[in-house]
């Protein structure tokens, strides 16, 4: 059994009104973005699954999708696998470089 | 007996029994969404509000309420189920009635009153309204524009399935007085047998002048054709 990162993320169906995408997207035109054709809001989730390969986990993540984490309805989803490095202890977790885009440098904009 | 579930986060569940009790005159009561046996019920309401903090969307999660297997199963049986709101958002989660409930196209919580006119009346829940009747009624929803991919929605006219759409108040139906961005205007849609209702504008809390308005008693009234001998 090995333990995979899975990234799921959630999107609204082309087609179904984003109202929340297109607000963001108005903002973004605000602040001077320029060629920013569309937006759409989702969700993201970050799961770990312990599987027997990468396609089982892909395979649970996706029944996770269509019975909960998604509504067919309205949303699609895409389902990113990775294997997870080897377990690490906490204090590295802490001392993590944090990740790109959260390291701007003080608060502001 | 019409049973009224409460869910952790339900807020219109008191606003329902006492709108079947008081106004509409029938006995009633609050049904815990952990009871299992909901076979001496007549009815079954499930009441606006935010069931499990409105988590992940909308119902998503009220749908694992132990509740929900025999809810779904006195549906099948042909028991009449009315969904309010939220409880129109957890019967579409469920899969007992077809579509989606997203966020109102304005992005904003929309509290006001608003006109529906109705399009179906053999359903158990309009039985005592005429085609074409308009029925003004509240709102108070961020996630009431309903969705449904073509070849659902194609379904559900084949089947009459629209139960209400928004409008003005002399029914005329526009985008102007489509207050959440639904999909052709839709307000209330029902099951194929039309046992299962669900209403996103609220008929328990017009049922007195009081409140403002009396045309929510026009819906739930009907509940007198299904029920015999038990009026208080």
């Amino acid at each position: 059994m090995e333990t995979y990162a899975v990234s799921v993320m959630i999107l609204p169906k082309t087609g179904v009104n984003d109202p929340e995408g297109d607000v963001i997207g108005d903002g973004l035109r605000d602040l001077g973005f320029q060629g920013l054709t569309s937006v759409q809001a989702g969700r993201f989730f970050r799961l770990r699954i312990m599987a027997e390969n990468p396609n089982a986990a892909l395979c649970r993540a996706e029944e996770m999708c269509q019975r909960l984490l998604a509504n067919p309805v309205i949303e699609t989803y895409e389902i990113v696998i990775d294997p997870v490095l080897e377990a690490a202890a906490p204090s590295q977790f802490l001392a993590r470089v944090p990740l790109a885009g959260s390291r701007t440098g003080g608060i502001g904009r | 007996m019409i049973g009224v579930i409460s869910f952790p986060g339900s807020n219109g569940d008191h606003d329902a029994l006492a709108a079947m009790t008081q106004a509409v005159g029938l006995e009633a009561r609050l049904v815990d969404c952990r009871e299992q046996d909901l076979s001496r019920l007549d009815a079954v309401i499930l009441p606006g509000g935010f069931s499990y903090g409105d988590h992940l969307r909308c119902g998503a999660i009220a749908r694992f309420a132990p509740v929900m297997r025999p809810l779904a199963e006195f549906a099948a049986r042909g028991g009449p189920v009315l969904g309010i709101c939220n409880g129109f958002q957890i019967l579409c989660e469920a899969g007992l009635l077809p579509g989606a409930l997203r966020q109102n196209r304005t992005l904003r919580f929309h509290c006001f009153w608003t006109h529906v006119r109705i399009e179906r009346v053999d359903t158990v829940w309009t039985g005592l309204l005429s085609l074409g009747d308009v029925a003004e009624l509240p709102i108070a929803h961020g996630e009431g524009a309903y969705v449904a991919d073509k070849a659902t929605l194609a379904m559900m006219h084949r089947n009459r399935q629209v139960v209400a759409r928004y409008g003005d108040a002399s029914g005329h139906i526009s985008q102007e007085h489509n207050p959440n961005g639904s999909l052709e205007s839709i307000a209330a849609v029902c099951n194929e047998r039309g046992n299962v209702v669900g209403l996103m504008p609220h008929p328990e809390r017009a049922c007195d002048p009081l409140l403002g308005g009396m045309d929510g008693l026009k819906f739930l009234r009907s509940a007198l054709l299904f029920t015999s001998g038990e009026q208080r």
